[in-house]
């Protein structure tokens, strides 16, 4: 079954999400990361940031907390199962710190097929308390064999 | 740690690879620390079922592995004002990554240097490519 192409530029509700510096330090250690700024405070000042930074791919975390209502929307008509990611983009205005309570807002930014299969544009803006930029994720799913023949 | 600048920065240089070998207590963290529990990553009977051979990783976890041969390179992730990447392979556990990147370009105006990126594995006594296309854009000073 194709994806219901009527969704291209819908935007869900914004999910908030408040960074905090054990959260911060857990995905550090998963990802390898040892550079002291993304384990603590001080060292991260001392390197000119204003907090403990957040790793390049810790929207991550964000998304997969927005994205669920994008992917399980009734009307898009996604089966996980078939679903592969394609691609991963992130835009930085500035780096993510412990203390930012950021909302994610996901919207469906394109939705296209090429011979079997479908691409789904998920773009995810995330901005702080402040309402500026600081992240847009843009990821590309692959939804394996329901393009129409 | 040390910011490159703009100036010590040659087109065509390789910037020093980072590696890691997979192995399966890592990706039941990644999907902790990241919120992605993906049976496919951490169940077998489930990553058998949908045709794959075993457990994966997870691409975002090959994709932070890049991430991290690039913000070490440039001495300061908040130099990094666009990274992205495409997932064309899975990787297994036990494997070994090899993240790699290549200054491809240099703008003087806006002291930008554009990498490519990619990720490699050997399998099969083939060099695979899990990562292939990522490119990064870094502002130096």
């Amino acid at each position: 079954m194709p994806l219901n192409r009527e969704l291209e530029g819908k935007t869900y509700p914004g999910v908030t999400y408040e960074v905090g510096r054990e959260k911060i330090r857990e995905f550090a250690q998963a990802v390898g990361e040892t550079n002291p700024i993304y384990h603590d405070a001080e060292a991260a000042r001392a390197e000119g940031h204003p907090e403990q930074v957040a790793p390049l791919t810790f929207p991550t975390v964000l998304h997969l907390r927005s994205g669920p209502q994008v992917i399980m929307d009734p009307e898009l008509g996604l089966d996980y199962s078939l679903v592969v990611h394609g691609t991963q983009e992130f835009e930085y205005r500035r780096p993510i710190v412990a203390g930012d309570a950021l909302t994610a807002t996901p919207r469906i930014a394109e939705i296209t097929a090429r011979g079997p299969h479908e691409f789904l544009k998920i773009e995810t803006t995330m901005t702080d308390a402040g309402g500026e930029v600081v992240c847009v994720a843009r990821a590309t799913l692959i939804s394996r064999g329901t393009a129409e023949r | 740690m040390a910011r490159r600048g703009f100036d010590d920065v040659a087109v065509g240089e390789e910037i020093p690879e980072r590696s890691n070998v997979v192995d399966r207590a890592q990706l039941v963290q990644y999907a902790g620390a990241s919120g992605d529990f993906n049976p496919i990553h951490w169940n077998p009977d489930v990553a058998q079922m949908v045709g794959l051979p075993g457990v994966i990783a997870h691409g975002m976890f090959t994709m932070a592995l890049v991430a991290r041969a690039v913000g070490e390179w440039a001495g300061d992730p908040g130099a990094v004002s666009r990274i992205s990447v495409q997932f064309r392979k899975e990787v297994r556990p036990e494997e070994k990554v090899v993240a790699k990147g290549r200054v491809a370009e240099k703008d003087e105006a806006s002291r930008t240097v554009r990498l490519e990126l990619w990720a490699e594995v050997e399998r099969d006594g083939k060099t695979i490519q899990p990562i292939k296309n990522g490119e990064a854009i870094v502002e130096l000073p």
